[in-house]
């Protein structure tokens, strides 16, 4: 064990020392003369006290009216440090939160959490008082995951917030969420959400075992938890979902899943995650149960063409122009004649050219990012097709590709790299190759399993019953008698 | 050992009869018909044994059978291999070279292996619905052109020999052995409905290729492949590479399945043996190699390991079983 990690450890379990002298130099020593640490001695009734705090996290009123205004009008007479600890704790309420301070390193955690520290003279623990007031994003509509009917509102960077917009849409006692803290460095908190009445008591031990088998040093994001969740080989496609959308976690809650909340991000994880619900959206729910079933369909279909279209045209015009119809091959023949490279060059080019550009105008400024699609759509896709550069049946296929992949975010990483794999196994071995590589693409998909859970449930495993809103969406009234849960699943 | 579920047991029987079906290079008539069901009647029977005998207590003792069975396996993989690339070249699939497709369907079928039982068989559940959609286009193409004048019987003449043929293609029920262990209910009704589902199969390709190709299923080199050609649901697209991309698929799951359960079978008689996916898919290779060289597939080896797998040595556990019950 490195010494940076030793040294960690002694400090998260370092007693606090009785003299408030002692205390105030080890606490500036342990904080390495941050200037954010504030230090404030005050006298409360005779006692020695002294106050702390992070800078910039507290609510200024909310210190000024919960901890400064009582401790100032204090008045015990002759009382010991132990008498106004015991006060302060037992016979009056300063804050809602005021979790219990023995050691340097909860100390810490609680005041770069915001709270109020309040250590004394001769006592080997501390107070703290939650007064936390850092700036924070408001609740706003998330930026993936649009709706037309649902709710606007989505998960934002403070997990408590986030736990408030849970617990507001299930007020269920059953409806259960535990906070621990993970990153030896960062010392998030992440909090454990399930229905304790359907959730399945052998996926929340392994899911509890897999965290506790997190040896990061931070957490900033909910992507760093991620793979500690999911099996180890490699997979195209996740087994753990995420999702800004808090009605859309509380529907998955419903279905004995476990949802994790990290603080510092917006997004959490859902786990298990079946590969149908990539189909599925909370708006389906609230079309008419024909429509909904249109749509997903209409999904299914985007998916295999985003996949499959500019693969097979390419095998199709290299390897089998005989399956294609002589109008459409008279066509394509004059177009391609007169192009300067092969047509897997040229499908290659444009849909690496088009990661590019998708890449660039979400790394780009704002104010900048307007010319990206000037770029885009005018000079290379017009000039480049009036130069004869590329060729414009290819052009319309891998643009009809690229539009029914947007249909689908979530499954946008596989969806990429299978088109291009596609493409290539198209162009070089035609449709063999897409077969063969089809058949690789199903049996990754088909081994991802997590917790036992496979993402390919209902339809493989088949389980009938669960096929209402897979194939279709039934209308609630029969879905309100399913009871269904993930359980059901469990391979 | 790998669980699995009875759903599971009948996609990949089904599907590894299916391709049998799509290889046909023999005309397709009534007299198919007629052999396929003496043959599926004489299966019926002869299932019953293995059926019966299911017994999962008796899995980690045993080494002979398994490896026997195991041994099987691979010879089917093989076989099943050599027919797919000579139905892909008789079909006109171009492929740069024979050498490099086997490389590549070893590829999927050393993949396959290395994952297991568990994704194999869920990826049978995908191929069967897929197969499903397939026959839906079929059908959609093949009705309007269908002429049931054209549905006359052809006498009796060669229905032992079309019952043998199917017997012979029926090899992959020999899995049978392998699976029913690993079921935890419902194995008996998963083997029967696989068995009906069969027949049902090569009765709808039968009709359907007697009534759209007429005369022309007599001299077609594979009959489904020229249905498939002949029953276009669109005008202004044609839909076989729909049926290429299904059929290879199918051709090369039928090859991957009882190539991983060779794994198995291996690996259970042999638990320190290491990389047996790997050396057992370069036996496969030399299999087809073999079988390409001779040019045979020694169809009739299927047909003994039927016979000997499902039927006499269950048959001999049954006996024995009751022997030491009765004592």
């Amino acid at each position: 064990m490195t010494d940076r990690r030793i040294l960690q450890q002694q400090i998260e379990q370092e007693p606090i020392l009785p003299g408030l002298e002692q205390n105030i130099a080890r606490l500036k020593e342990i904080a390495g003369g941050s200037s954010d640490l504030m230090i404030n001695p005050i006298t409360v009734s005779g006692v020695q006290i002294a106050l702390v705090t992070a800078e910039a996290m507290l609510s200024t009123s909310m210190v000024a009216e919960l901890i400064f205004d009582p401790l100032n009008r204090l008045d015990l007479g002759e009382i010991t440090s132990a008498g106004l600890f015991s006060y302060l704790e037992n016979d009056v309420l300063l804050s809602l939160d005021r979790p219990k301070i023995d050691t340097y390193g909860m100390l810490f955690r609680t005041i770069n959490a915001g709270f109020a520290v309040i250590i004394a003279e001769g006592m080997p623990r501390a107070l703290a008082f939650g007064v936390q007031g850092y700036d924070r994003r408001s609740v706003t509509e998330p930026s993936g995951e649009a709706n037309v009917m649902g709710a606007h509102d989505g998960f934002t960077e403070v997990i408590r917030t986030n736990m408030s917009l849970l617990r507001r849409r299930l007020k269920s006692p059953v409806y259960v969420q535990k906070l621990q803290v993970l990153g030896e460095k960062s010392r998030t908190d992440v909090c454990v959400c399930y229905m304790s009445d359907r959730v399945p008591q052998q996926l929340l031990d392994d899911i509890q075992t897999a965290l506790d088998g997190i040896e990061l040093e931070t957490i900033l994001s909910s992507g760093y938890v991620r793979p500690f969740l999911e099996q180890r080989a490699p997979r195209l496609f996740h087994g753990v979902g995420t999702t800004e959308r808090p009605d859309v976690l509380c529907s998955k809650l419903l279905e004995g899943r476990v949802a994790l909340l990290i603080d510092g991000t917006p997004f959490a994880l859902v786990l298990p995650r079946l590969f149908c619900e990539n189909f599925q959206t909370l708006d389906d729910y609230n079309a008419k149960p024909y429509f909904a079933t249109f749509l997903r369909w209409l999904k299914y279909a985007a998916f295999l063409i985003a996949i499959l279209l500019p693969g097979v045209y390419t095998a199709i015009c290299l390897h089998h122009p005989e399956l294609m119809n002589s109008e459409l091959l008279r066509l394509l023949a004059k177009e391609e004649a007169n192009a300067p490279f092969s047509l897997i060059a040229e499908a290659a080019g444009i849909l690496l050219l088009y990661e590019i550009i998708r890449e660039a105008g979400l790394r780009l400024p704002k104010a900048v990012g307007g010319a990206v699609s000037i770029v885009a759509g005018l000079i290379i896709g017009d000039a480049a097709v009036s130069s004869g550069l590329i060729s414009t049946p290819l052009l319309t296929v891998s643009a009809i590709a690229i539009i029914s992949g947007f249909v689908i975010p979530d499954l946008s990483q596989g969806m990429t790299m299978l088109r291009l794999g596609f493409l290539l196994c198209g162009g070089v071995w035609g449709l063999f190759g897409i077969s063969i590589f089809g058949l690789l693409t199903m049996l990754n998909l088909c081994a991802t399993e997590d917790y036992g859970f496979p993402v390919t449930a209902p339809i493989s495993p088949f389980y009938p019953k669960a096929m209402r809103d897979v194939l279709t969406r039934v209308g609630f009234r029969r879905m309100a008698h399913g009871n269904f849960t993930v359980e059901e699943l469990h391979d | 050992m790998t669980k699995l579920r009875c759903e599971h047991l009948f996609a990949v029987l089904f599907l590894m009869k299916i391709f049998w079906i799509l290889s046909a290079d023999a005309p397709l008539s009534s007299v198919t018909l007629g052999g396929a069901v003496i043959s599926a009647v004489l299966q019926a029977v002869l299932l019953v044994p293995v059926v019966l005998y299911a017994d999962r207590s008796a899995a980690g003792s045993e080494k002979v059978y398994p490896l026997v069975c195991a041994l099987f396996y691979l010879y089917l993989a093989a076989r099943v291999l050599t027919r797919l690339l000579t139905v892909l070249e008789g079909i006109n699939v171009p492929v740069r070279s024979r050498t490099l497709a086997l490389g590549l369907l070893a590829l999927v079928c050393l993949y396959g292996a290395v994952l297991g039982l568990r994704a194999l068989s869920r990826v049978g559940i995908l191929l069967l619905g897929m197969a499903v959609l397939a026959f839906a286009v079929l059908l959609l193409g093949a009705m309007p052109n269908f002429r049931s004048a054209e549905l006359v019987t052809a006498g009796v003449s060669g229905l032992l020999s079309a019952a043998w043929q199917d017997f012979c293609d029926s090899g992959s029920f020999v899995i049978c052995a392998a699976l029913l262990s690993r079921l935890s209910g419902g194995g008996a009704r998963a083997v029967y409905a696989a068995l009906g589902a069969q027949l049902a199969a090569i009765a709808a390709v039968t009709i359907l290729a007697a009534g759209v190709l007429g005369r022309l299923v007599d001299v077609s080199d594979y009959p489904f492949f020229t249905l498939c050609a002949f029953s276009q649901p669109f005008s202004v697209q044609r839909s076989d590479a729909l049926f290429l991309l299904l059929y290879t698929e199918i051709g090369a799951f039928s090859a991957a399945y009882p190539l991983t359960l060779a794994v198995d079978g291996f690996r259970s008689v042999f638990p320190k043996l290491r990389g047996a996916a790997w050396w057992l898919t370069g036996a496969m290779l030399l299999g087809v190699w073999g079988m390409t060289a001779v040019q045979m597939e020694f169809s009739a080896i299927s047909a003994a390991a039927w016979l000997i797998l499902l039927t006499i040595i269950p048959c001999i556990r049954l006996l024995r079983r009751k022997e030491d019950t009765a004592k």
